[in-house]
């Protein structure tokens, strides 16, 4: 798993690419956790080039989301396809999270929830 | 059908999982099926590190085979009985606070496969899982 991060207006934008499982799913936590360390509060999170997802990734993201909500901070989503999509439906966490259809709508819509 | 067996450690996560997205692919399955596939595969093995072998190590065994339009996958251990069948279901409607960690893997075999059956036979836990090959 791969990420592209950084700052676009008020809010740090992570490019997700690969597959986020029961490997490499703790480096997903540590990207969000150094991120919201140095201060940062808004976090958009871009699927579009993540091929593969499992529940340890799910967890990973669960454990940063609660991180950055202590921080008084937000998470949110864009760019979710195939199974990744279904993996978010089935989960539930396609409706704890906001999610976007693209990081363009994701950046317009400010402060995430 | 090639049978795979291995040692059921997190190392192996990436072979086994490549192992079964390849038969998949062979019986005939569009990708994105056989993607999931591979998840309840990688959620079983995890199980099977976790709760077969919590504290000794073994093998895993993955055998496929294709039968009246379905592809059948069995995972195999020689670890303690663990029924994964029998498993409470995670409460997927809670919010950020109140959703805990954990539960999903489970969650995931129930609902993508279309069967989900477990059974202890000499001395394994044998765990089976179907999915349609077509549309």
């Amino acid at each position: 798993m791969e990420f592209d991060s950084g700052k676009q207006g008020n809010a740090v934008v992570i490019k997700v690419k690969g597959r986020m499982d029961a490997v490499s799913a703790p480096e997903f936590e540590t990207e969000c956790g150094n991120w919201v360390e140095a201060g940062e509060k808004i976090l958009i999170v871009d699927l579009g080039g993540l091929e593969y997802i499992s529940s340890a990734g799910l967890r990973s993201i669960l454990a940063a989301a609660k991180k950055i909500k202590a921080a008084q901070g937000g998470i949110s989503f864009c760019n979710l396809l195939g199974m990744v999509q279904e993996v978010f439906s089935i989960s539930g966490f396609a409706t704890m999270f906001p999610i976007h259809g693209s990081l363009e709508e994701a950046l317009s819509k400010g402060e995430p929830s | 059908m090639e049978t795979l067996r291995l040692p059921a450690r997190m190392e192996n996560l990436s072979a086994i999982r490549s192992h079964g997205l390849e038969q998949a692919l062979r019986a005939g399955m569009p990708e994105d099926r056989a993607r999931k596939v591979a998840l309840v595969i990688e959620e079983s093995l995890v199980n099977v590190v976790q709760y077969a072998y919590p504290a000794s190590s073994g093998d895993v065994e993955l055998s496929f085979r294709l039968e009246k339009g379905l592809f059948y996958v069995c995972i195999r251990d020689w670890g303690r009985p663990f029924d994964p069948t029998g498993c409470e279901e995670p409460d997927v409607q809670a919010c950020l606070e109140e959703r805990e960690l954990g539960g999903l893997g489970i969650h995931f075999i129930r609902n993508l496969a279309d069967r989900f059956e477990y059974s202890w036979h000499e001395q394994a836990n044998s765990l089976t899982v179907c999915f349609k090959v077509g549309p």
